[in-house]
């Protein structure tokens, strides 16, 4: 067990999901929606939220069954020395991986939009060190600076769809079934990987004081995240067009840049782009930390701490392999995506292993 | 405690360095804001761009003078350069090598095309927009009749120094006289072009040469005129008006101010005008309405015939502004019939329309924005190939139109004995 100074609650514990996925809005996640969806990105962006509640319903089990324990614990309570560390292994090489290439993405991101000139390095440390500073400072600091930042972290997506409202073109979201049902349901289910960064609520869930609240906050992180895709998506294709919007990889940002309320109210991005990097720090964080103790306990390490400088060497390294923007977005797309949806899965490979073998408190109560 | 001196230490340190500014710090001074691009066919090279860039003393004024003559007396705003090259960005690091400060777009606001190098390309020169930097789409886009770069180097605004500003100001008049494109930035453009719902429309302006005689038709109306024929004389020298339609990427015909209004009318995007009809108690006489939308425009598409029909309402309120005739219109048959013959006027003037862009092939008014309702799915749709059947469609237009109210006067004022 992780000697974590602190707790968080529901509230913290939601904002740290919601958090961790709604940077992706500002990033790719929007284009791959529309990419799947045509016109009816709205509708694959509903199918893959649906499709992550299903998977991450035996989270609230698993937590219940386990209090007080983080993921790496609870895989090797049900699956033993082997097993468990097998599952708690892909998990924290998914995260590894998923870590280092929203990283990457983070640096490119800000090079190909506002900071050209900038070295590739630079915004690297800078991330790192917040990270690495945030994952020090523990959950509970980061939870209560990520709660005190939600206004600022909405209002980042929120006044951009507002703003954007006078160019809205209800007619590009036809045709009304986009690529198809059959399509669409399809890449909405694929893309659900896009929401496996939520079984990081099962990594911290020892932080959480009630056990019942981790899948709550597990449920509501991604609902309101799934909401806001599909909405992001809607409004995306109003504008853009879906053959354009698909091909755009920082929509977000291009929508910024468009809004153009009279004289006055222009140049918005330069303001958003500002809420948006709190946005993002807040995820790189909580993902490096969840990291960081998934590394340590499987480790079996009391402390967290000294794992941090390490993890942040090996991750700086890692971030700068890709050679360009190009593969960061195929990595993303063609590897972390699907492995993601195994991810998912492994809350509910899991909770049928404890079922079978008998583990966890509810067993004991029997 | 020591060990906590020496962090805070470390990280004021630290703080120091960004302080100092960063890579991609700019310095006002050393920028060439173009505030606007004009792009032609080029002699030696593909394309000949013109950089308006602002001389910011003289937008300012430079606390010489005074009105709107400007400051700084015959000293012009912007300064003027055009380069040859195969691409904007190209022409940029060319200008880079000649002029002092540095070339930037970031304040770009219009982007001039010559009709020429529009009536043969276009989207070459938009993809740099679109995927550059410093350009944003917001970016208007302006067809010139001729060069971009005589244009830009002639044109000469009143009442706003501000050449920038200028364009702005003119772009609004669509809310007041519906005689230009609802919109026309690079983004409408590029999001047209790649749906394939409309076809683009872009503003058109030209300059208004002083004393020459004008290739106007002689109309009678006040909004059958392309920009640069209108009958005018005085004010600034440049004409936007109507429009510049497009088929895919480019141009096909000029819309006039008249067209423009009845396309406005079937996007449902028409706010008010005023428009002028042949008076019917006396056709030789003028009757002058300021016409507004009544209801939401309603457009019903059938293709199961043949050929697919469309059908479009548009229904308009209206104030009475003048009579000419001294005709009392108050009275409800001549009401009757003044609404009848505005209506009869409008519909005439929408077939007009229609016909002449079934004749360029391009659905610039965009029933195919309804038509793409009626399809489930995208490839449905495209197999359809909507473009390839706008030219055949049985296309008409219904006006419904209300005089609501006679202005200020109800019986005209006319002399005693009549």
């Amino acid at each position: 067990m992780i000697k974590e100074e602190g707790h968080i609650g529901l509230l913290e514990a939601t904002v740290l999901v919601y958090a961790i996925l709604s940077a992706k809005l500002f990033m790719q996640a929007p284009g791959f929606l529309i990419e799947a969806g045509g016109p009816a990105a709205w509708q694959a962006a509903l199918v893959m939220t649906a499709a992550g509640l299903l998977l991450l319903l035996p989270v609230g089990a698993l937590a219940r069954r386990f209090p007080g324990q983080g993921l790496p614990q609870i895989a090797e309570a049900v699956g033993g020395p082997v097993l468990g560390s097998l599952f708690s292994l892909y998990v924290l090489a998914w995260l590894f991986a998923t870590t280092a290439n929203s990283l990457r993405n983070f640096t490119e991101v800000y090079i190909g939009t506002i900071l050209p000139n900038t070295p590739p390095s630079v915004l690297t440390f800078v991330a790192l060190f917040c990270m690495a500073y945030g994952s020090y400072r523990g959950l509970e600091s980061v939870g209560r600076a990520t709660q005190v930042l939600l206004p600022v972290i909405l209002a980042g997506i929120v006044l951009v769809l507002v703003f954007s409202m006078p160019r809205l073109q209800l007619s590009r979201l036809y045709p009304f079934w986009g690529h198809g049902l059959v399509y669409t349901v399809s890449g909405g289910a694929y893309n659900a990987g896009l929401l496996a960064e939520a079984i990081v609520v099962l990594i911290l869930a020892y932080s959480l004081r009630d056990a019942k609240n981790v899948r709550k906050a597990g449920m509501l992180g991604v609902a309101l995240f799934g909401l806001l895709s599909a909405l992001t998506c809607a409004v995306l294709v109003m504008i853009f067009g879906a053959p354009d919007a698909a091909q755009q990889p920082f929509p977000l940002f291009n929508l910024s840049q468009l809004v153009y309320l009279g004289r006055f109210m222009q140049r918005t991005e330069a303001l958003i782009v500002m809420f948006w990097f709190f946005n993002v720090a807040v995820r790189l964080i909580v993902l490096f930390h969840a990291l960081v103790v998934t590394l340590t306990g499987m480790l079996r390490l009391p402390y967290h701490r000294p794992v941090i400088f390490p993890m942040a060497v090996l991750l700086f390294s890692t971030s700068l392999l890709p050679e360009d923007t190009l593969v960061v977005l195929r990595i993303m797309r063609d590897w972390l995506t699907p492995s993601g949806l195994g991810i998912l899965f492994v809350p509910f490979l899991l909770l049928a292993l404890a079922l079978i073998r008998g583990k966890g408190v509810q067993s004991h109560a029997a | 405690m020591r060990r906590r001196r020496l962090a805070a230490f470390l990280l004021v340190l630290m703080l120091a360095f960004p302080l100092a500014g960063c890579w991609d710090r700019s310095e006002l001074e050393e920028e060439a804001f173009v505030l606007a691009i004009g792009v032609d066919k080029g002699k030696q090279s593909l394309y000949t761009v013109s950089f308006a860039i602002a001389h910011p003393s003289r937008l300012a004024g430079g606390g010489k003078g005074g009105g709107g003559g400007g400051g700084g007396g015959d000293e012009k705003p912007l300064v003027l350069t055009s380069v040859e090259a195969p691409t904007v960005a190209g022409a940029i690091s060319m200008a880079n090598s000649y002029l002092s400060r540095r070339v930037s777009l970031r304040h770009t606001k219009a982007l001039f095309m010559g009709e020429e190098l529009a009536r043969q390309s276009g989207m070459f020169t938009m993809d740099e927009f679109v995927r550059f930097r410093q350009a944003r789409r917001t970016i208007f886009y302006i067809v010139t009749k001729g060069k971009a770069a005589d244009f830009l180097e002639k044109m000469k605004p009143t009442l706003e120094k501000d050449p920038q500003r200028y364009i702005e100001q003119m772009t609004y008049s669509v809310r007041h006289t519906g005689m230009v494109p609802a919109a026309s930035q690079i983004q409408q453009y590029v999001t047209l072009v790649n749906t394939g719902y409309a076809q683009p429309i872009t503003y058109y302006a030209a300059l208004h040469e002083e004393g020459e005689e004008q290739s106007g038709k002689g109309t009678t109306q006040t909004e059958g005129y392309k920009a640069g024929e209108l009958p005018r004389k005085g004010g600034a020298n440049v004409d936007l008006l109507g429009g510049a339609a497009f088929r895919n990427e480019k141009m096909v015909g000029v819309l006039t101010g008249e067209d423009m209004r009845m396309i406005l009318m079937l996007q449902d995007k028409f706010r008010r005008g005023i428009v002028s009809i042949p008076d019917p108690s006396k056709p030789d006489l003028f009757v002058s309405l300021e016409i507004h939308q009544g209801r939401p425009l309603r457009i019903d598409a059938n293709l199961s015939g043949p050929k697919p029909r469309i059908h479009a309402t548009v229904t308009l309120e209206g104030e009475l502004l003048t009579v000419q005739s001294n005709a009392d219109y108050t009275e409800p048959e001549l009401q009757t019939k003044l609404e009848q013959a505005t209506v009869g006027a409008l519909e005439q003037r929408m077939r007009s329309l229609i016909s002449k862009t079934q004749q360029w092939d391009t659905d610039v008014i965009g029933f195919g924005q309804e038509v793409v309702k009626q399809f489930p799915t995208v490839e449905a749709w495209e197999r359809y190939r909507w473009q390839d059947w706008y030219k055949t469609a049985e296309i008409s237009a219904d006006v419904r139109f209300t005089l609501r109210r006679f202005g200020k006067q109800l019986s005209p004022p006319r002399p005693r004995e009549q």
